[in-house]
């Protein structure tokens, strides 16, 4: 009886703490989707100042530079994008795929569709301060990440393992 | 008509489709806040479709394929040409910079040209421009309309296939097509048969184009559509100089049109031209109204 009850308890502490950690483990996610972004963008822009390359081709030749969700997300954009019979399904499509990437927050979200919506309307030029400040902004997002990452992800694991010891005590 | 088709929006396209004589379609008008106009070659016809903003805009997205920036220089030159070899005329108010076109904006008007070819229709003056297996220079002289190009864009094809009849192998030829009317050139390939050993260089100015050619490619003959500055003039010079033939076009009514602009008469009296086409709309376009040629005293003798 003991002896099942002390592997109950140490279930409970693992399954804790590996919740624990798998929290944590999203906080660095959203910096390297973040990250991700801010390669994908820079890939573009080389993509349309040097080749004047088309839109859905250089989001193509991007997205092979880019890993996690974002590269699933950009290839549905892609299709969408060559098929499309209307502007109004491109846009639905850009904001349906990136809303749907997880670990990063709204305000990620935002920011990268609406830079992705804007780009292919103006000359060269324009497409080049879109893509600029865009980076800019993902790079504030990355360090406002790795600042919240570096503070609280500790702090997640041990909660997880607290957490599964504060349950094994008050039930077991 | 299928890639027009596809630019086009859904409602414009059913509506021209309709009508029933889409294989005569040469020209469809798009203008802001107005009708839109079909072309046929025997009529105009007035659609009870009125074209938005919102609509030219569509039509240079799906064309652009969501990517304005990649045809800005299109937009700068005034003509976009799309797949089939279908050119997109466009209006609108320019931003100047430095003398330079930086763009067009609030554009708020399309012209559609319908692109045709008509395969043998210089058959009847190929026995006046090649003697003895050889091609001599020759100028198609008419005013606009008149099918000038449409018969270049033959002679072209045929003295780069070879004519067996008349002995001529086929030679290289280099057109220079700087507003893409004759080769129709888009994401690089030509959508218009010049034949077999043309190489084109369009989308730059004619003098340029013809000293680029001339230099690097090795050809045998050089053409190109509506010759007529100072600039042009000296090119040409410098193509002759280096033994190329010729076959080109200018605007013009007769012999003494061409003669009063810069440089031209110096290439008449220089005896350039071999053979002279003049045509006009007479009998519909490419009429024939006189051929020159030049005879054993060095002057051009009408043989029509």
């Amino acid at each position: 009886m003991i002896i099942i009850k002390l592997i109950i308890s140490f279930l409970i502490v693992a399954l804790a703490g590996y919740i624990g950690i798998q929290k944590a483990g999203g906080l660095s996610k959203r910096e390297y989707i973040l990250r991700d972004m801010i390669t994908f963008l820079k890939n573009v822009k080389n993509e349309i100042v040097y080749m004047q390359t088309i839109l859905p081709n250089a989001f193509e030749i991007a997205r092979q530079n880019v890993y996690f969700e974002l590269k699933d997300a950009i290839g549905q954009i892609i299709i969408d994008m060559l098929n499309q019979k209307s502007d109004y399904i491109k846009d639905e499509s850009i904001v349906v795929n990136i809303s749907r990437i997880k670990n990063l927050t709204d305000y990620d979200k935002n920011v990268f569709i609406s830079i992705i919506k804007s780009l292919g309307r103006g000359d060269v030029t324009t497409q080049i301060n879109i893509i600029d400040n865009g980076i800019n902004t993902l790079e504030n997002q990355v360090k406002e990440a790795n600042e919240y990452k570096l503070s609280n992800a500790k702090v997640y694991k041990k909660m997880g393992f607290i957490m599964g010891l504060i349950i094994v005590i008050i039930f077991i | 008509m299928e890639e027009i088709y596809k630019v086009l929006p859904e409602i414009l396209t059913q509506k021209i489709k309709n009508i029933g004589s889409n294989t005569g379609i040469s020209e469809i008008r798009l203008r802001v806040n107005k009708n839109c106009i079909v072309i046929t070659s025997s009529i105009e016809i007035v659609l009870e479709y009125i074209v938005s903003l919102k609509d030219i805009l569509d039509i240079l997205i799906k064309v652009s394929k969501n990517s304005i920036y990649s045809i800005q220089n299109d937009i700068n030159n005034g003509f976009i040409v799309i797949n089939g070899g279908h050119r997109i005329g466009i209006c609108g108010e320019a931003v100047v910079l430095d003398g330079n076109i930086k763009n067009i904006k609030n554009i708020n008007s399309l012209n559609i040209r319908v692109a045709h070819q008509i395969i043998g229709c210089a058959d009847k003056i190929l026995t006046q421009i090649i003697e003895d297996g050889i091609f001599y220079n020759t100028l198609i002289v008419s005013p606009p309309g008149c099918g000038k190009t449409t018969l270049l864009r033959d002679i072209i094809r045929q003295i780069s296939n070879g004519v067996d009849y008349l002995k001529l192998k086929g030679l290289n030829v280099g057109l220079v097509d700087e507003r893409g009317e004759i080769a129709s050139v888009c994401n690089g390939i030509c959508n218009l048969d010049v034949g077999l050993r043309t190489d084109v260089m369009s989308n730059i100015s004619k003098s340029k184009g013809i000293e680029m050619i001339t230099r690097s490619m090795g050809v045998n003959v050089i053409a190109t559509d509506e010759i007529g500055t100072t600039d042009d003039v000296k090119a040409i010079n410098y193509a002759v100089c280096s033994g190329v033939s010729l076959i080109f076009t200018a605007h013009g009514n007769s012999i003494k049109d061409i003669s009063l602009k810069e440089g031209f008469d110096k290439l008449l009296e220089n005896n350039i031209f071999r053979n002279l086409i003049i045509l006009s709309n007479k009998n519909g376009p490419g009429t024939i109204e006189k051929m020159y040629k030049l005879n054993n005293d060095d002057k051009l003798k009408n043989v029509s």
